[in-house]
C-alpha cells in the first residue's frame, strides 16, 4: 500500500490553494434541491492548487461501479480543466464531507448537484481574480484548459496556478455562480476509461483494503458458533496456544459483550452476529488460519434458536403476526375485484439472497493511544466511525476510517461487520490487526436480502383493461422494520383501483440490504403477473403493458427494447420463448427505467433454462460515462440472471447450509447469454443513478420466456432445472 | 516446524520461512508484499488466488509452499505493470474489463496459461478455460473479449 494513498492529513493545508466548501444545509439552496438531507452536503468538496492539480472530495465511495471517474468527469467538464489533472478522493472521514452511505444508485443523482457547485463557484472566484489581473471584463474572458484568457487578445491569459500562486483563499458555495449549459458538455457524456483500472489489472499498489499492511500488524480469524443462537460451554485452547506465532485467544459473548451490544445499524438488520464466537490472532496469516479448524475441534457449543428451513419458510411466513403496512388502499378495489369480467391470481416466492463478494469482509484496525483507524472496504465509512467510537469507548473525533476498495459489495457493508470486531480486537491486543473472514462464515452470517411470499389478484374489464388489483406480500426483516417494504410494490401501471399491503415480519435469518433489494422481488412478481394477466385479457404483454402506461419515458423504454428486439412471442409452447419485463426503479428521487426481453431455451428432459440473449433499454436521465454505463448494465443483468436461475440461501435446523460456491451457484462463463443494450439519454435532464434498477427486470422476463417456451409460468425463485421440471409434467 | 524455503517467484530468487504446510498464497501476500494473488474462498473455488506455476494456472489458496520449491512462479506483477503491460493485461484494460477487479487476478492469469497452450482459441473454449473462475460484478462479457483480443494480438 503505498502511504501517499493514505497519509490525507495534510491534504487541505499549504498555499497557493482555493477551497470550496459547502455552510449551507437549506434545501432551498439552488446546488441542494435534489438533496433528500442537505446537511450531509456540508464539508469542504473541492481544492485547486497553485501547481494545477485539482482535488475533489466525495462522501460516496466507489464500489467498483466507476463513479471516481464519474465525478472526475463532472470536475473537469465544469472547472474546464483538463480530465487527468483532477483527483477524487473517497470515503476518508478525516478529509470528505459526510454524505451518509453509498447505496440505492444515488451517488451521482445526490453528489454531482454541490460537485457542480462547487466547481462553478471556484470558476467564478478565479475568473474575477483574472479579470482584475489581466485588466479585462468578466464578459470579455474565456476559459480553456485550466487558462483563463480575453477573447479580444488571447496574449493576455493567466492560468489557474498563477491566479492562486501564494495565496491560500477558503470561498463557500453562493449557488449564484452561473453552471456549464449540459450542451457544453465536452468530458461528461464520453466513455472516459476508468481510472483505476490499469491498477487494478497490472497489480500495481492500488487502493484496495486487502493490500494494507501495517507494520506489527497481526492476523485474526473467528470461529463461530454453529448455529443461529449457540453459546459457548467449553473450550480447550492448549492446543492452539501451542502453536508458535498464536498472539491470543479471545472469546467473545453475545449477547453479554457491552462493546458490540453497544453497535446499533443505521437502517435496522442485526448489526452484529448474534452468536458466541472465539477470535484468534497470530503473527502470521496461515497461522490463524490452521488455528482456527484446531479450535473448531476442542470447543463445545450448545442452544440454537428455533427456525423454519428454506423449504418451509414461505409457508411459515404467511402464519407470523405480522405488522401491515397498507401503502394503497382505493375505496373501489374490492368491487371492482368483484364485477370485474376475469379474475387472475396467483403466488409467487423470492428465497433469501446472499451478496456473494469475492472477498469475504475484512478490515485492518490500528488502536493505541487512545486513537483508532480502521481500513475497511465499507459503504459507510461514518457509519463505520460512529459504530466504531461507542464499540471502542472513544468520542468520535478519536476515530479516523479510510474506506478503501474492497470487492463488489452490492449491500453487504452498509452493516458493520469486520471493522468493528477488528477495532475491539486490536483494543484488546494493543497491535494493529487484520480480521479476514473466511468464505463460510461470509455465506452464513452475511445480512440477507430477505425472502418474500406475494399473493397477487387482479380484475380485468370487457375492454381488457385491469380495473381492479390487490396486492399482500410478506416481508421478513431482523429486527422488525415495520415500513418496509413500499419499493416497487404499488403498481407503477394505471389500474382503476388497487391495494397493496405489506405484511412486515421479523426473519429468521440476519437481514440486510442487497442490489436493489425490496424491488427486485417485488417486481419479479408484479411483471410475471402482469404477463398473466395480459395472456388472460387475450392481449399481448408488450401491448398490454402500454396500454396501462402513461409516463412517456416509461412507453419509450419499453418500446425501445420491444423494437430491438424485434418482439414476436412464439404463442405455443415449443421449448423456446421469449419473455418481457419493465419497471421504473423505485427510490427516493430517482426516476431511471428500464425493459429487458430475454430469449431462453429449455430443455424438456432435464428442465434446464439457458438464457440465450437479452435486449433491454435504459433510460437514466443524462449519461455521464456510456462505457461505464454499459458495463454496470451487462454485470446486472447477469446477476440477475443468476438470481432467476440459480441462487438460493439455504437453511436447516438452525444453520445455513449453502455455504461455499459449490452450495451457493452464481452465473458461470459457459451459461453467459449475449446481452444488447439501447441506451436512451437524456442530456438535459439530471443523472438519476444505474447500478441497481437494471436487476429488477431480468427474472421476470426469464419467468415470461420460460411460460412462452413450455406454456407454464415459475413462480418460484431460482427456476432449478427440478422446478421446471415439475411444471412441465404437470 | 518452520522452515527455510527459496521461491523463485517473477524470476527472482527469495528465500521465506514457513511451516511446510502454509498456503502458497498467504507467503506471497504477506512475506513478498505481492497484490495481485488475491484471498477469496481458501477453497480452490473461485480463482481469484490464480498464479503461474511451471505454466500451469495454479490456485495458490490451497497450494502448499513446500510443493512450490524448484519451480517458477509467475504473479499478476510478474506479467506487466501499468507502464508496460503484458498483451493481456493491455486487452482486459482496453475493454475495460473489471468493475470492482478483485477477480481479474485470476481471470488474467487462468487466460494467460490458457493461451499458452490455446493460441487460437474460439469464444466457447474461452469460456470452458474460465468456467470455473468466479465473477460477481459479472465481467464475463468483456472478459471473453480481452482473452480473444489479446489472443489476436500475440498470434
Amino acid at each position: 500500500m503505498g502511504a501517499s494513498k493514505v497519509s490525507r492529513r495534510d491534504v487541505l493545508k499549504g498555499a497557493g490553494a482555493l477551497v470550496v466548501t459547502f455552510t449551507i444545509v437549506e434545501k432551498a439552496h439552488p446546488a441542494l434541491a435534489q438533496q433528500a438531507a442537505p446537511q450531509q452536503v456540508v464539508g469542504n468538496w473541492l481544492k485547486i492548487e497553485a501547481n494545477g492539480k485539482v482535488t475533489a472530495f466525495i462522501g460516496k465511495v466507489d464500489l467498483g461501479t466507476g463513479i471516481r471517474t464519474a465525478f472526475a468527469q463532472i470536475v473537469a467538464d465544469e472547472l474546464y480543466v483538463p480530465f487527468r489533472s483532477v483527483n477524487v478522493i473517497m470515503g476518508d472521514t478525516q478529509s470528505v464531507p459526510n454524505q451518509g452511505i453509498t447505496g440505492g444508485s444515488n451517488s451521482l443523482s445526490s453528489g454531482a448537484p454541490p460537485l457542480r457547485a462547487a466547481c462553478a463557484e471556484a470558476r467564478q472566484t478565479l475568473m474575477q481574480r483574472a479579470s482584475k489581473k489581466l485588466n479585462v471584463p468578466l464578459d470579455g474572458l474565456q476559459v480553456r484548459d485550466g487558462v483563463i484568457f480575453a477573447t479580444a487578445d488571447r496574449t493576455k491569459r493567466a492560468t489557474y496556478g498563477e491566479l492562486l500562486d501564494g495565496d491560500f483563499a477558503k470561498v463557500a458555495v453562493s449557488g449564484r455562480a452561473p453552471l456549464k449549459p449540459p450542451a457544453k458538455y465536452t468530458v461528461v457524456g464520453r466513455s472516459v476509461p476508468r481510472i483505476e483500472v490499469p491498477t487494478i489489472l497490472t497489480g500495481g499498489e492500488g487502493d484496495y483494503v486487502s493490500n494494507v499492511r501495517l507494520p506489527g500488524m497481526l492476523h485474526a480469524r473467528i470461529l463461530r458458533g454453529p448455529k443461529f443462537g449457540s453459546r459457548l460451554v467449553s473450550m480447550d485452547d492448549s492446543k492452539v496456544k501451542a502453536l508458535p506465532g498464536v498472539v491470543a485467544v479471545l472469546p467473545f459473548k453475545l449477547p453479554g459483550d457491552k462493546r458490540l451490544e453497544s453497535i446499533t445499524s443505521l437502517f435496522a438488520g442485526d448489526n452484529i452476529v448474534a452468536r458466541d464466537w472465539v477470535a484468534v490472532i497470530a503473527e502470521r496469516e496461515e497461522t490463524a488460519v490452521k488455528a482456527l479448524s484446531i479450535l473448531e475441534a476442542n470447543t463445545k457449543w450448545e442452544g440454537q434458536t428455533e427456525m423454519p428451513t428454506s423449504e418451509t419458510v414461505y409457508d411459515w411466513m404467511v402464519t407470523q403476526k405480522a405488522t401491515p403496512n397498507v401503502s394503497r388502499n382505493d375505496a373501489l378495489t374490492a368491487t371492482n375485484l368483484r364485477i370485474a369480467a376475469k379474475r387472475v391470481r396467483a403466488e409467487y416466492r423470492i428465497p433469501f439472497h446472499a451478496h456473494g463478494p469475492i472477498m469475504p469482509v475484512m478490515a485492518v484496525a490500528d488502536v493505541k493511544d487512545g486513537q483508532a483507524t480502521i481500513y475497511s472496504p465499507t459503504q459507510g465509512p461514518f457509519m463505520v466511525r460512529r459504530e466504531a467510537a461507542k464499540a471502542l469507548g472513544f468520542t468520535e473525533d478519536k476515530v479516523r476510517v479510510i474506506r478503501m476498495e474492497g470487492s463488489g459489495l452490492y449491500g453487504r457493508l452498509l452493516v458493520t461487520d469486520a471493522d468493528i470486531e477488528a477495532a475491539i480486537l486490536s483494543q484488546t491486543v494493543g497491535r494493529p490487526v487484520r480480521l479476514q473472514w473466511m468464505r463460510q462464515e461470509e455465506f452464513n452470517l452475511a445480512p440477507f436480502r430477505p425472502a418474500r411470499v406475494f399473493r397477487l389478484d387482479a380484475g380485468i374489464d370487457d375492454q381488457g383493461m385491469v380495473i381492479g388489483y390487490s396486492s399482500e406480500n410478506w416481508l421478513p426483516w431482523r429486527p422488525l422494520r415495520a415500513t418496509a417494504g413500499n419499493q416497487n410494490v404499488n403498481p407503477l401501471y394505471a389500474f382503476s383501483a388497487a391495494r397493496v399491503v405489506t405484511n412486515n415480519i421479523e426473519s429468521p435469518l440476519r437481514t440486510g440490504f442487497a442490489r436493489s433489494i425490496e424491488h427486485v422481488p417485488a417486481a419479479f412478481a408484479m411483471e410475471a403477473f402482469m404477463d398473466q394477466v395480459a395472456y388472460a385479457a387475450g392481449d399481448d404483454p408488450v401491448a398490454f403493458r402500454m396500454r396501462h402506461l402513461t409516463n412517456p419515458r416509461a412507453r419509450a423504454v419499453l418500446s425501445a427494447a420491444a423494437a430491438r428486439a424485434k418482439w414476436q412471442p412464439h404463442t405455443k409452447p415449443s421449448g423456446r420463448g421469449v419473455g418481457v419485463a419493465f419497471a421504473q426503479y423505485e427510490s427516493g428521487a430517482a426516476a431511471t427505467f428500464v425493459a429487458h426481453i430475454a430469449e431462453v431455451e429449455v430443455d424438456k428432459a432435464t428442465g434446464a433454462v439457458q438464457v440465450k440473449k437479452f435486449t433491454m433499454a435504459h433510460d437514466c436521465g443524462r449519461i455521464v460515462n456510456p462505457d461505464g454505463l454499459r458495463n454496470q448494465l451487462e454485470g446486472g443483468t447477469i446477476m440477475a440472471a443468476g438470481w432467476a436461475l440459480h441462487e438460493e440461501v439455504k437453511f436447516t435446523d438452525g444453520r445455513v447450509t449453502s455455504e461455499d460456491w459449490s452450495s451457493y451457484n452464481i452465473m458461470r462463463y459457459q451459461e453467459i447469454p449475449e446481452i444488447d443494450i439501447r441506451l436512451i439519454n437524456r442530456p438535459q435532464m439530471q443523472e438519476f443513478g444505474a447500478g441497481e434498477p437494471v436487476c429488477i427486470t431480468p427474472a421476470p422476463a426469464i419467468a415470461n420466456a420460460i411460460y412462452d417456451a413450455i406454456g407454464v409460468q415459475p413462480t418460484q425463485m431460482p427456476f432449478t432445472p427440478d422446478r421446471i421440471k415439475k411444471l412441465i409434467k404437470t | 516446524m518452520a522452515e527455510k524455503y527459496a521461491l523463485k517467484v517473477n524470476g527472482k530468487v527469495h528465500e521465506v520461512t514457513a511451516e511446510p504446510d502454509a498456503q502458497l498464497l498467504y507467503i506471497l501476500r504477506n512475506d513478498l508484499q505481492l497484490n495481485g494473488p488475491k484471498f477469496g474462498c481458501g477453497l480452490a473455488q473461485c480463482g481469484a488466488c490464480t498464479c503461474i506455476v511451471d505454466g500451469a494456472a495454479t490456485r495458490t489458496c490451497v497450494y502448499p509452499v513446500s510443493a512450490a520449491v524448484g519451480k517458477e512462479i509467475t504473479t499478476l506483477e510478474g506479467l506487466g505493470n501499468v507502464e508496460k503491460p503484458h498483451p493481456v493485461q493491455k486487452a482486459f484494460i482496453e475493454q475495460q474489463a473489471a468493475q470492482c477487479g478483485y477477480c481479474m487476478n485470476g481471470m488474467i492469469m487462468t487466460s494467460t496459461a490458457f493461451l499458452m497452450q490455446n493460441r487460437t482459441p474460439t469464444a466457447e473454449q474461452i469460456k470452458e478455460a474460465l468456467n470455473n473462475n468466479l465473477c460477481r460484478c459479472a465481467c464475463h462479457v468483456r472478459v471473453v473479449a480481452a482473452v480473444q483480443q489479446a489472443a489476436k494480438e500475440m498470434s
